[in-house]
């Protein structure tokens, strides 16, 4: 009997495991990519150089671009609402990582023609919680919550060149708003807040899925767009912070109703 | 003496094949353990006595059971390690003390797992069970450590008796010190131990610093009375203390751990010719917990690329109660144990988190309460019998068990998306059943041969249930609980042979298959129904049921006689864990694009094959012994595709210790591990956070024991 269950046992020892196999599992339908472009007079942002003037004649530069879109919906020409939320309904971009310039979408799309998209500039009231972010990049957006709490919905940082010929920083930050009694900011006068993120719906022409293609939508942030249309943005009247001057806030907001658009589908 | 021959040849093929260097030299360790295998039972057990636990050169319970084969640990910081039994973690285990004291500990990370709750020179004896052929302390899935703690004894006079035991180390740099008085008379009697440990960072074996200190103390007290002829009555009381505990493979560190164990027995025995005994059990433990992350860089300062300083604080109470009533019954050669026992866990905890930011010239502190466990309660009410017999050659051993678990928590949370409930706070109550059945032959010499079959099944424990997004897991994510998971079930084999030889030792192999059902491990779920809340995490994982999983493996030991002072020691051990179907997301440029199954993935922190040689060397009357200890351990590539577990490259460890017994109650142990201060980690150990590196295992190691028994 020894001998029998020795033999079992060593049997037992030589045995190998399976090799893991893969397969994919994902729901058919065709693959969206959200490109995220960003534009200065049409041209390519060039940072760290104040190559740029704006309407209001201040000669200014970028350093860094930063913001959320959230809640995208895409629109059939039959009347269908594609809304994207099937893995995340956040997307964060950031110019200094070529990652987030890309949003590859997970959720399949189903066959059709589609002529429109939109989706929230920022984020809307119920979507800005504080702490939903951990980690950098996007937990460098956060929004104290004695300002009102949740994310930035953009971060433009830069200079411009004053009054007095001295190149100064600006932080053009939009985010809630607050509300003050009196003309003070001291955060203890706060008697409200103002929500700022805006909808953009931006037109699709002859924008069609088909079942296992990826198809690319290529959407440009006009940078100059924020200080020229309809208000003329002057850095030498707002200065250079304004988390804290809902007017300037709400300026800004108003000023970002055409400063996206769709440069390219393939 | 040839078979063993062959039996050896065959286990060194296999180091051969499976060892490959890790990094650069090779390795020492000193272990002195001693395991008594040899008597084999209606189940896989391994003991460590006293003296064995005493000569470690750092006293931690889980440090110790790495000796065991078939035995492996997670390393998260410098003590605290987390037993792993064949591939089954955390509590696929059962850990209890005594008869059947389970204390649950209040960190959702594990800095606190049971072990960490006893101190190791108060326990007389640990014996692990391997697989789930013991139900009588409880549900058993993939096996069982007792601790058999240091408790009153009647003397036949009255007499005080006494021990110490001091222990230092230089790496890392430590020293421990305990001390228990005990003795009384045949009618009341007692003992008194207490214990203060300070250990420092140690070094791995290239010199770099692994934060890792600790201070650790407690004491303990019971007090034993007969009241009348085969009537006792037990009490105890322990306290242990956590102070400024370091784990740099968890975002935090313990900066609190307070303990208090409170435990009754009653027992009564030889009540009839039948009857043997009565044992009644009671016992509590509370547990507080707080960890934070105060000594790492980002609670005081900014550092790149956060833009703000952020600190977290989580702080947990725990309460793990229960009853125990068991009877034995004697007839012929029959023995019938029965009982009913109870467990209830409750745990409450909630994490602060701050974040403190310069904006527009002025400081900002925004602050974010969550709870981790929201009154969250787990109960386990169960009976069980217990049946052995012996029949000429044979013994035959059979028990059962059945569970009423019930789970409760106060949570709001409720997290529903596109029609899928993915956390509800529903009660959840399940009905457990357990059994297993061994046959034992016995031949001459001592030979031996059992086979036993067991079904052991375990309702999820609070964290599985009800945890809120904290990291826990082996990977970067934080875990949701899930109170709508299953039981798990595990269909176990073994498989044990003794061979007894007076020329040649002993030989025992145990060969083991176990089929779990309903494996319960972490499934990713999307972004868009829960963000992490824990710097550094990826994204969210759930505990899930996920189908089959597969283990099955082996452990070979032999012992030698000694040969005039000369005696050998060797084992092998390996594990292999397959998870039959699971998924896995398809990340490009760090998001999630797809999704694919994978079938036959390795089970996820399965260690490698490894095998140990010792040479022990006893003179000066067996006064004197020294011993060389060798342990290789092999790769790992079997890792897990859906966890992205990462490959562990093989290693090899040479120790030496000595032992002396300056007089025959004063005893001296001294060794070296690691001698050739090798760079190495284990597979199990985890990654330091933030980081890719995994925990370096300490370098170079002198340590020293001194034990006086009076």
């Amino acid at each position: 009997m020894i001998k029998i269950s020795l033999f079992a046992f060593l049997s037992g020892l030589i045995l190998v495991s399976c090799q893991p196999e893969k397969t994919d599992v994902n729901e058919v339908g065709g693959r969206i990519h959200l490109k995220f472009s960003h534009l200065v007079n049409e041209e390519s942002l060039v940072t760290d150089s104040l190559c740029y003037v704006n309407e209001a004649g201040n000669p200014y530069l970028i350093n860094d671009v930063m913001y959320f879109i959230s809640d995208v919906y895409l629109y059939s020409s039959e009347g269908e609402i594609l809304h994207i939320d099937q893995q995340k309904i956040i997307h964060y971009v950031d110019i200094h990582y070529d990652e987030t310039l890309v949003w590859k979408v997970f959720d399949p799309i189903p066959e059709a023609v589609y002529d429109s998209i939109s989706f929230v500039f920022g984020l809307s009231e119920e979507r800005n919680i504080s702490f939903m972010f951990v980690n950098p990049p996007e937990v460098n957006m956060f929004w104290p919550t004695v300002l009102g709490g949740g994310y930035h919905y953009m971060m433009i940082n830069g200079k411009w060149k004053n009054e007095q010929l001295d190149i100064v920083p600006f932080d053009f930050h939009l985010g809630i708003g607050q509300i003050y009694s009196g003309n003070t900011t001291n955060t203890d006068s706060i008697t409200g807040f103002a929500q700022n993120y805006f909808e953009v719906t931006l037109p699709l022409q002859n924008f069609e899925i088909k079942e296992g293609d990826t198809t690319t939508i290529e959407i440009a942030m006009n940078i100059d767009s924020w200080f020229r249309t309809p208000h003329i943005w002057d850095f030498n009247y707002w200065g250079g912070a304004i988390m804290q001057n809902q007017e300037a806030m709400n300026t800004a907001k108003e000023n970002g109703f055409d400063v996206f658009e769709i440069v390219k589908i393939y | 003496m040839n078979r063993y021959l062959w039996l050896f040849i065959i286990g060194f093929c296999f180091i051969i094949q499976k060892s490959e260097a890790q990094i650069v030299n090779d390795t020492i360790e000193l272990s002195g353990v001693e395991i008594q295998a040899d008597r084999l039972q209606l189940k896989s057990i391994s003991r460590l006595d006293s003296r064995t636990i005493q000569s470690i050169p750092v006293p931690d319970l889980g440090l110790l059971l790495r000796e065991v084969p078939g035995m492996n640990g997670i390393r998260k910081g410098g003590t605290a390690i987390d037993p792993v039994l064949r591939g089954f973690r955390f509590s696929q285990v059962n850990v209890l003390a005594n008869q059947g004291i389970k204390i649950e500990g209040g960190c959702p990370n594990r800095m606190d797992p049971t072990l960490a709750h006893f101190e190791a020179d108060d326990v007389e004896e640990i014996s692990i069970i391997k697989g789930p052929y013991t139900l009588r302390y409880g549900p058993v899935l993939g096996g069982l450590i007792q601790l058999n703690t240091f408790q009153p004894e009647p003397l036949k006079s009255f007499r005080i008796h006494g021990s110490l035991h001091t222990s230092a180390g230089l790496n890392p740099a430590g020293f421990g010190q305990y001390a228990r008085i005990f003795g009384g008379s045949d009618k009341i009697y007692f003992t008194l131990s207490g214990s203060y440990k300070n250990y420092g960072n140690y070094q791995d074996g290239r010199s770099n610093e692994v934060k890792s200190s600790f201070i650790k103390h407690h004491f303990t007290s019971g007090v034993g009375f007969k009241p009348a002829r085969n009537h006792e009555i037990l009490l105890s009381l322990s306290r242990y203390n956590g102070q400024d505990v370091r784990f740099p493979a968890l975002p935090m560190d313990e900066i609190i751990s307070q303990t208090s164990v409170y435990a009754v027995r009653y027992r009564w025995e030889r009540i009839s010719d039948i009857i043997g005994y009565l044992d009644v059990n009671l016992h509590s433990g509370v547990v507080y917990h707080e960890m934070d992350n105060r000594f790492r860089p980002n609670y005081t300062s900014v550092v790149p690329p956060y833009t703000g300083i952020m600190q977290a604080v989580a702080k947990v109470d725990a309460m793990s109660s229960g009853a125990r009533v068991e009877t034995g019954f004697r007839i012929n050669d029959a023995i019938l144990i029965s009982g009913i026992d109870f467990q209830r866990t409750w745990k409450n905890g909630e994490r602060l988190v701050k974040m403190i930011m310069v904006m527009n010239g002025q400081e900002t502190t925004s602050t974010n309460k969550t709870n981790l466990w929201k009154q969250s309660v787990v109960s386990n009410t169960g009976g069980f019998s217990e049946f052995t017999f012996h029949y000429q050659h044979y013994d035959i051993k059979a028990s059962a068990r059945i569970d009423i678990n019930h789970g409760a928590s106060q949570d709001t949370l409720s997290l529903i998306s596109n029609e899928i409930t993915y956390f509800k706070n529903d009660h959840a109550t399940q009905i457990n059943l357990s059994a297993n059945a061994g046959l034992i032959k016995r031949f001459s010499n001592g030979n031996s041969v059992g086979f036993f079959l067991g079904r052991g099944v375990r309702s999820p424990d609070l964290t599985e249930r009800y945890i809120k997004f904290l990291i826990v897991g082996y990977d970067n994510f934080d875990y949701l609980g899930n109170p709508q998971l299953k039981p798990e079930i595990n269909y176990q084999a073994d498989l044990n042979i003794l061979l007894n030889s007076f020329r040649a030792g002993k030989v025992l192999i145990d060969g083991f298959a176990a089929l779990v059902d309903d494996y319960i491990s972490g499934v990713i779920i999307p972004e868009s129904v829960a963000q992490p809340r824990s710097m550094g995490a990826a994204g969210v994982k759930q505990f899930s049921n996920t189908g089959r999983a597969y283990l099955y493996g082996y452990e070979l030991s032999w012992n030698s006689v000694s040969y005039s002072g000369l005696s050998f020691r060797a084992s092998m051990a390996q594990t292999i864990g397959i998870h039959a179907k699971t998924t896995r997301n398809i990340i490009e440029n760090g998001q999630i694009t797809g999704v694919e199954e994978v079938r036959n993935d390795p089970l996820l922190e399965i260690p490698p094959f490894e095998t140990r040689v010792q040479v022990q060397y006893s003179f000066l009357k067996e006064r004197c012994k020294a011993a060389m200890d060798t342990r290789w351990v092999a790769s790992q590539k079997n890792v897990s595709i859906a966890f992205n577990e990462k490959e562990t490259p093989g290693f090899m460890l040479l120790n030496f210790s000595l032992l002396y017994y300056i007089k025959q109650n004063i005893r001296l142990s001294t060794g070296v591990n690691n001698v050739l201060d090798n760079y190495y980690y284990e597979h199990l150990n985890r990654r330091i956070v933030g980081s890719s590196v995994r925990m370096y295992e300490p370098g170079r190691n002198f340590y020293i024991n001194i034990n006086i028994d009076f």
